[in-house]
Order: C-alpha cells, then sequence, then structure tokens
C-alpha cells in the first residue's frame, strides 16, 4: 500500500510539473460537471465584467459582449486516490462531449448548451444513489464495498434574454439533467434520476448606473433506485439510512426507493455603479418512498419513508472596479442552510375488509434531524486585459464554513469548522496565431475546530460516520496546474482549436491523497 | 454610499444566523405494569428482576429494564413509534418454576401507561414433555454456488425425567409465511392454522423415547457432509435420522432413503419434495390430538374468504393441544402466527437463507448427564440462533 502511495505521488509530482501550470480549484469551479475551454476565457473575462451573470437571473445574459460564438469539446477526466469522502470512488474515468453557444440579435441573446458525459466509477462503498453528498441524511446503503458504478449523464441548458426597452430586460431559461447509473455487483442498484429547472427574471435599469434585477426559479428533483439481487434465493441486509448512523434495516433481494424534491426560490439584485448586492432565497422538501418487494404483492405499496425540509439564504456583495486594461473584483458572500430531517412512521392496513388490499397510512411524521451549513466567502481578482482576452488574472480567497449535524432521540451531534483559503494566478500569452495559458493555484484547509458526539457504536458509525467524519475534519493542502493551447485555424482569427491539460493534485499525508486528470480538446467558432 | 452596504450585508447575515430553525422532537415516557392471572397472585408475590424488552420494530434497537417488586417499569425520554415489548422471565417458587411470557404490540406517539397482561406457565424444574430442540431451515450453498437445501431437519426432544412416546405426535407447519399479518389472528388465542400435517407411521408402533432422548426428523435421511448425492459444505449429517418426510407426488421425484418415512395428513401444496422456507417462513409445531387424527383433520378444514382452489384448505387445531411451538420469522418484523401461550417471542437465523445455520434450544441445566433445554414458551428467550446444526447431539 505504501508502495503504491508513493508511485502515486511520483506521477502527481511528475506530471504536474511536466505540464507547467496550474488551475482552478475554486470550489464553484470544482463543482463544474462540464469544463470549458478557458483559452479565449471569454466567460472569464465577462464573469468579472458583469458580475450578474453570476447570479440565477436569466435575463443578466442580455449584457454578454461577446455574440455568437460556439465551443465543442471531447474532456477525459480521471480521478484517483483514497483522499476522499467515503462514498466517492477510489477511482473514475470520466468521457464527456460538451457544447455550448452564445448568439446575438438585435434584442435577443440566446445561449445554449448541452453535453453528455459516460463515467466509470470503481471501489464505491455502500451507497446505492447516485448523489450521496446533496445533503440529505436518508440515504440508501447496503453492506457490500468495492461496488463499480456506470453513469450516463446528459444535459441540456437554454436560456433566452429580451431587451423589451433601453430599461427593461426580462430573460428565462430551462436546465435538463438526467442521468442513468446502474451497479454491477450484488445487490446491484440502478438509478434513474431526472432534474429540471425552470427560471424567469427580469432587469430594470431606470438610470445608467443602476440596476434592479430580481429572479424566480423553481427546481424539481425525481431519483428512483431499484435495487435487485441476480443470484437466486439470496438477500442482503439494507439500510435506510436516517443520519448520524442511525438506520431502519430491510433484508430483500429486491427493493425500490423514490426521492422527489420540489424547490422553489428567488433572488435580487441591486447594481449602483460599481457595487452589486445579490440576495438569493430557496426552500425545499424531500420526501423519500419506498416500496418493498419481499415476496408478495401487498409489499409494493409505496411507503412514505420520510421527509426533508431545506431553507437556503444567500446573499453577495461585489465590488467591480475596471480601469484602463485592468479589472479588479472584490467579492463577500454569505449562506446560511438549514435543514430538518422527520421520519414518517406508518402502518400497513387494509383498506377493505372484502379484498386484500393493503396501503400504508401514517401515523406520525417526527422530527428527528437537524442541520447547519454556514459559509462565507471573501474574494480578490484582478484581472489584465489583452483587447479582449485576459493577458494575465489572479484571485485569491478564504472560505470559512461551519457545518453541524444533530440527531435526536438518541441525541448525537457531529460538528466541523473550516477555514479554506487558496490563491490562483494564470497568464495568457499570445503569439501570431496562437496562444498559451499557463495557470497555477495552491490552497490549504486548516480545521478550527470539530466534535464527535454519539450514543452507539454499529456497524454504520464504524464504517461510515466516522470516516466521513475524519475526512470532513481534516487538515489537507491542495495543488493545480493547467496549461492550455490554442490555434487560430483561418486567417481572420475567426475559428480555434484547442488543447487543455489539468492537474490538481490533494493530500493531507502521504498516504492519503488524490489526483485529478483533465484533457480537453475543443474547438471554438 | 460603500459603508452603508457593507453595513447593510452585514446586519442581515447577522439576523440570518440568529434565526434558527428547531426541528419540533417529541420524546415520550413508557410506563408498563405486569399482571399475571389472578389465580397466580398469591404465588408470585414479587415482580423483582423480571427483566422487560422493549424493541423498536422500524429501527434496530432494543431497551431493557427491570422490573421492580410490584411489576412496574417506566421507560423514560424515548421516541415515538412502534415498539414491541417482550417479557420472557422465570421466577422460582418452592417447587415449581413460575415462567411469565408476555408479548405486546404497543403504538407510542404520546407519554402512555400500559397494562401488560402476562402469561404464567408452571413447571416443573426438571423440565417436562417434548420440545422443538432444533429446526435447521436455512440451507446452505454448495461448492459451485448453487443453493443446497435437502439438509434440512428438525429435531423434538423429551424435555421431562421420563420415558414419553411419540408415535401419537404430530408435527405441524403454521399456514402463514409471516411476511404479512396472520390471516387467522382472530382465532389466535384459541386455535391454529396449518397447512402440513405429519404423523409418524403407524407402522413403527409404540416409540419411546427416554429422557434427554430425541427423534431426527431429516428432509433427506443420508449423510450431506459425504455423501456424492449431498453437500461438501453442509455441515449435517443426517444417515441416523429417526424418520424423514417423503414424497409420493411423483414417481421418483423424492428419493426415498433408509429412514422411515412420515405419514402426511394434510398437505395443501404438495410438491416433489418436503421443503421448509429457507429464509424462516415456517413457524412449527408439536401437537398431540386425541382420537382419530384423519377424522379430526376433514372435521376442521378451513379456508381463506376468496379461495377459489380446493388446495387452498387448512386445518384448525386447538392451541391446547400444541404441546410445544416455535414462531420461525424472516427477519425481526414480526408478524405473529402463535398466541403468546404457545410462543411470546419470536427467533430467525440472521444470517439469512442459505447461511448453513439453525435455531437450537439453549441448555437451562444437565442434571446427572440429562440435558433440560429452556422451556419459557419464549423463543427469544429459549433458543439460540446462527448456529451450526448439531443434530442428535445434545451436550455441546
Amino acid at each position: 500500500m505504501r508502495v503504491q502511495n508513493y508511485i502515486l505521488n511520483i506521477k502527481a509530482f511528475a506530471i504536474i510539473g511536466c505540464i507547467v501550470l496550474l488551475a482552478m480549484v475554486s470550489p464553484l469551479r470544482a463543482q463544474r460537471l462540464y469544463d470549458s475551454l478557458p483559452y479565449v476565457n471569454y466567460e472569464l473575462v465577462e464573469a468579472i465584467k458583469y458580475p450578474m451573470l453570476t447570479f440565477n437571473n436569466p435575463a443578466s445574459i442580455h449584457s454578454i459582449s461577446v455574440g455568437n460564438i460556439t465551443e465543442i469539446s471531447t474532456i477525459y477526466k480521471n480521478v484517483q486516490g483514497e483522499y476522499k469522502p467515503l462514498f466517492e470512488p477510489a477511482n473514475s474515468n470520466d468521457i464527456a462531449f460538451s457544447t455550448k453557444s452564445i448568439n446575438k440579435f438585435k434584442h435577443i441573446t440566446l445561449s445554449g448548451e448541452f453535453a453528455f458525459n459516460r463515467s466509470l466509477k470503481k471501489q464505491i462503498n455502500f451507497t446505492n444513489i447516485s448523489n450521496s453528498y446533496s445533503g440529505t441524511p436518508y440515504l440508501f446503503i447496503d453492506t457490500v464495498g468495492g461496488d463499480n458504478f456506470d453513469t450516463e449523464q446528459y444535459h441540456l441548458k437554454a436560456i433566452a434574454a429580451y431587451e423589451m426597452s433601453e430599461k427593461i430586460y426580462i430573460g428565462c431559461g430551462v436546465i435538463y439533467n438526467a442521468a442513468l447509473g446502474a451497479q454491477t455487483r450484488d445487490p446491484r442498484s440502478q438509478t434513474n434520476m431526472v432534474n429540471l429547472t425552470v427560471n424567469a427574471g427580469v432587469i430594470y435599469k431606470p438610470v445608467q448606473k443602476l440596476k434592479i434585477g430580481a429572479g424566480l426559479n423553481f427546481f424539481y428533483k425525481n431519483e428512483d433506485i431499484d435495487i435487485k439481487t441476480i443470484e437466486q434465493n439470496t438477500s442482503y441486509f439494507l439500510f435506510g439510512y436516517t443520519g448520524l448512523g442511525t438506520y431502519t434495516k430491510h433484508s430483500a433481494e429486491t427493493f425500490y426507493r423514490l426521492y422527489e424534491q420540489k424547490k422553489p426560490g428567488g433572488n435580487f439584485q441591486i447594481e449602483y455603479g460599481n457595487h452589486l448586492f445579490n440576495i438569493d432565497y430557496s426552500q425545499f422538501v424531500e420526501n423519500v418512498f419506498d416500496g418493498r418487494k419481499e415476496g408478495e404483492a401487498v409489499w409494493s405499496a409505496m411507503k412514505h419513508d420520510s421527509e426533508f425540509r431545506n431553507r437556503t439564504i444567500g446573499c453577495d456583495y461585489v465590488f467591480t472596479l475596471q480601469a484602463n486594461e485592468s479589472i479588479h473584483s472584490l467579492k463577500a458572500s454569505a449562506v446560511i442552510s438549514e435543514s430538518v430531517g422527520a421520519e414518517v412512521l406508518q402502518n400497513l392496513n387494509k383498506l377493505n375488509e372484502g379484498y386484500n388490499i393493503y396501503q400504508w397510512q401514517t401515523i406520525s411524521i417526527e422530527d428527528k434531524y437537524f442541520r447547519k451549513c454556514k459559509s462565507a466567502l471573501v474574494s480578490y481578482e484582478i484581472v489584465k486585459l489583452n483587447n479582449t482576452l485576459h493577458k494575465y488574472m489572479c484571485k485569491s480567497f478564504v472560505r470559512y464554513e461551519q457545518s453541524e449535524e444533530n440527531y435526536y432521540l438518541p441525541n448525537q451531534k457531529l460538528m466541523h469548522e473550516n477555514i479554506y483559503t487558496d490563491i490562483e494566478a494564470s497568464r495568457y500569452f499570445v503569439f501570431e496565431h496562437s496562444g498559451v495559458n499557463v495557470q497555477l493555484n495552491i490552497g490549504y484547509m486548516y480545521n478550527i475546530s470539530n466534535e464527535i458526539n454519539l450514543s452507539y457504536n454499529t456497524f454504520l458509525i464504524q464504517k461510515i460516520v466516522e470516516p466521513d467524519f475524519e475526512y470532513f475534519s481534516s487538515n489537507y493542502y491542495r495543488f493545480g496546474a493547467d496549461i492550455t493551447f490554442d490555434f487560430s485555424i483561418n486567417e481572420r482569427g475567426r475559428y480555434y482549436w484547442g488543447v487543455q491539460s489539468r492537474g490538481v493534485f490533494s493530500s493531507v499525508n502521504y498516504n492519503s491523497n488524490r489526483l485529478l486528470l483533465t484533457f480537453l480538446l475543443g474547438v471554438l467558432f | 454610499m460603500k459603508i452603508r452596504i457593507l453595513y447593510i450585508l452585514f446586519v442581515l447575515l447577522v439576523s440570518c444566523s440568529k434565526e434558527r430553525v428547531i426541528p419540533d422532537v417529541r420524546q415520550c415516557n413508557l410506563e408498563l405494569s405486569l399482571t399475571v392471572p389472578y389465580q397466580y397472585t398469591n404465588d408470585i408475590q414479587s415482580f423483582e428482576g423480571v427483566v422487560v424488552y422493549v424493541k423498536n420494530s422500524r429501527k434496530d434497537y432494543v431497551f431493557t429494564a427491570m422490573s421492580n417488586a410490584e411489576g412496574k417499569v417506566v421507560f423514560s425520554n424515548i421516541e415515538p413509534g412502534f415498539y414491541v415489548v417482550n417479557i420472557g422471565s422465570e421466577i422460582v417458587g418452592v417447587n415449581d418454576i413460575f415462567v411469565l411470557n408476555g408479548n405486546k404490540s404497543i403504538e407510542l406517539f404520546s407519554s402512555l401507561t400500559v397494562n401488560v397482561d402476562l402469561e404464567v406457565n408452571v413447571i416443573q424444574v426438571e423440565g417436562a414433555g417434548f420440545v422443538i430442540k432444533e429446526f435447521y431451515y436455512s440451507g446452505c450453498l454448495t461448492p459451485a454456488g448453487n443453493n443446497y437445501t435437502d439438509d434440512q431437519f428438525i429435531e423434538i426432544y423429551n424435555n421431562s425425567a421420563d420415558t414419553l412416546y411419540a408415535d401419537s405426535l404430530l408435527i405441524v407447519e403454521h399456514e402463514s409465511y409471516g411476511y404479512e399479518p396472520n390471516y387467522w389472528s382472530y382465532m389466535a388465542s384459541d386455535s391454529i392454522v396449518v397447512k402440513m400435517i405429519w404423523a409418524f407411521p403407524q407402522s413403527v408402533g409404540l416409540l419411546p423415547v427416554a429422557p434427554g432422548a430425541g427423534i431426527i426428523i431429516a428432509r433427506d435421511a443420508f449423510d450431506h457432509k459425504s455423501d456424492p448425492n449431498g453437500n461438501p459444505l453442509s455441515s449435517v449429517d443426517l444417515a441416523n435420522a429417526g424418520f424423514e418426510f417423503w414424497s409420493d407426488k411423483n414417481v421418483d421425484s423424492d428419493i426415498d432413503y433408509r429412514s422411515p418415512n412420515m405419514v402426511a395428513k394434510l398437505w395443501t401444496f404438495k410438491g416433489n419434495d418436503v421443503s421448509f422456507h429457507t429464509r424462516g417462513g415456517s413457524a412449527m409445531a408439536i401437537v398431540k390430538i386425541p382420537g382419530n387424527v384423519d377424522e379430526f383433520v376433514s372435521q376442521n378444514l378451513v379456508v381463506k374468504e376468496g379461495a377459489i382452489s380446493a388446495n387452498q384448505y387448512f386445518c384448525k387445531i386447538p392451541n391446547k393441544w400444541v404441546i410445544d411451538a416455535v414462531e420461525v420469522t424472516w427477519n425481526d418484523k414480526l408478524y405473529k402466527r402463535f398466541h403468546n401461550s404457545l410462543d411470546a417471542g419470536s427467533v430467525f437465523v440472521e444470517a439469512g437463507s442459505l447461511s448453513g445455520f439453525s435455531i437450537r434450544r439453549k441448555v437451562r441445566r444437565i442434571i446427572n448427564g440429562r440435558v433440560v433445554y429452556e422451556d419459557t414458551n419464549n423463543s427469544n428467550y429459549d433458543f439460540e440462533h446462527d448456529v451450526v446444526p448439531t443434530p442428535g447431539i445434545y451436550l455441546q
């Protein structure tokens, strides 16, 4: 094991060293599913120039200054290493195809995206749902580790903004994501996840220096999980996890579970001169339903297992200063999220004496789980422009986050409080028909405090709660490097193709680390 | 202006962080009051030390507490939910042992005081009657990974100090598989309903069983460990089984081994072989029906409402004729079939189907080399589970 880790470290440093350097690792970028070609980097420049673009108001895309641009990319991504949350794979390989386009007409701006991602995940432990870290404690797990999980993800996004007058802009958008996944070992789960976001917004500009924006959005998620055991006459213990090591246990050959979430939200912006203030609010209820297929049809009746409620409020302040060919951006953000988990207690009752028809009837809904997350971020970014492209960029940020989970009866608690700091720099070298972008970043996370207070010492606490607690409350450093080449294909410099390599290395010590490698090939016209 | 905006931002953040959504967490108290039938109130004057188990049916935990002398047990600050109270305890008198059994389902959504009426069985210190000593139903896997269940067996045992006769005993299996509420629960306080009744063959005549001896009834009576038709991964040698279950449904459908065959008095879903539910669907009992068994069966057939096929007839047998019963279940989800007076608890092989494990009665004491097994009529208390089968072995 030590030898493997040593080799991994050597590989990591060699690749990163060879690639001349660096990248990302702002958490926002790290969460992006589909990377973008940064060699022309219109998104980066546009987002700093017009910070309202970074919020959830679709009317804001009218301010994009580049027009009629299309990008097509293929991406390969590999992640490996043991320094990870428990439910993440030890090794995953992704191949993606992505295309996006922005088109500006006289009064209308259109933006569209399509992406397909094929992911092969290896060595996933216990979990049976597609995203185990969405915040809900109501996971569905088994006792089998080392699973392989194959997924296909589809992403569609369309946004339109319309200039009604010089003072009023409206916009609307729709985002559709679908994912299919399957495990290849008993008990094998098949997941089918769909989520849809629709949003609408308006921006009112009464005077040149003032913009007032507002938007509404609605998010819907539906994920069903069908668990099967192929081997005949064999059943496994399956656990309806209820948070902090507590669970309900099922022994079954097959099982069905449905997650359904409805999340309305809204946002509001005021931009006055160089100052922009944004506030975001959303709340959701996610219901979990179980359909058990233990032997007889009566068990197939859907049972309401749990209810997860959340509300999140976030606010941002952005100060932007454009001077000559430099743009300075100072940003402060804060997010508070509170969640309550309730367990639904139901009885299987016979509906009609004459027939064998049973239905689960709710007796009580009991609040049992509470989670509060707070985070705050302060960042400073400077971009030096070379015409419409960036010449160099430097960004640093400090993020504070605190997460506290409580389970009641038996009373249990988990808490961790971290501070993460990161600095990132990039330089774009422009040649006659080509360009090279080099980017580096380094980050460090420091655990300020943590607390673990559990009443039991069960299998799930040993295998899930404690390893994840250790991960989320450990200090680590992160180092990333990124290099991109782009070439103009035609004489007018209208068509480009580009190649990008990226490496991100995270480590808590020499025995526990993780490496992300990305290769991207794309064309922009 | 900048300072003002920053100030507003700060005030908003502070006000947000003060607003904390506290979940509405309820907690309940449960007070149990144990009572025994009036005729035992003089014999049982103190409940001190009676162990009470309260199991949360939805989750995997059990509270345990001991009763005080007055029979009061209090559980404080527990979560609302569905609970099963189970009591299986012995109070030793001068000449007798009073076995207390209780089983009660409780929906606890506010603080409650609940009376638990206990069944009392008076047993002799030295043990009494026939009991089911071991039941191996889970089966096992072959080296090729195939299912192997031919090595199932049930063993009955003379738990008394006297020679008893087994020839008039019947081995029965309850109608319900136990994964849904018992259809016959309305009559459970006085009768059980069975789908299989097996009698010892008349040809063997009287069947004396010495104190401390038993009879193995095999599904297939041969050495499953070493026989080429067996399974080397089976732990069971049934070559010396006293009897075997056998099906004559089709010629050669079930190999007839050397041991005498049990005789089916009722077999509702007759198949090519006798098999017990490998996940714990078979709740078993020993029964003694006075008089002519065939006549009794034909006069006590019952059918479920809406049944359309003649092969869905079952037999109703009074509880008073049940000598011993064991409530085997699929898992800890309990749909009881036997009344508390027959078995106030339940038991199952937690390792599950094809694990190769059995359930076996615990040894209470050994008197002059004779094993006396626990028999409190509460299988939670009386049985070990997930044990390697030991047919015909009594002293471990």
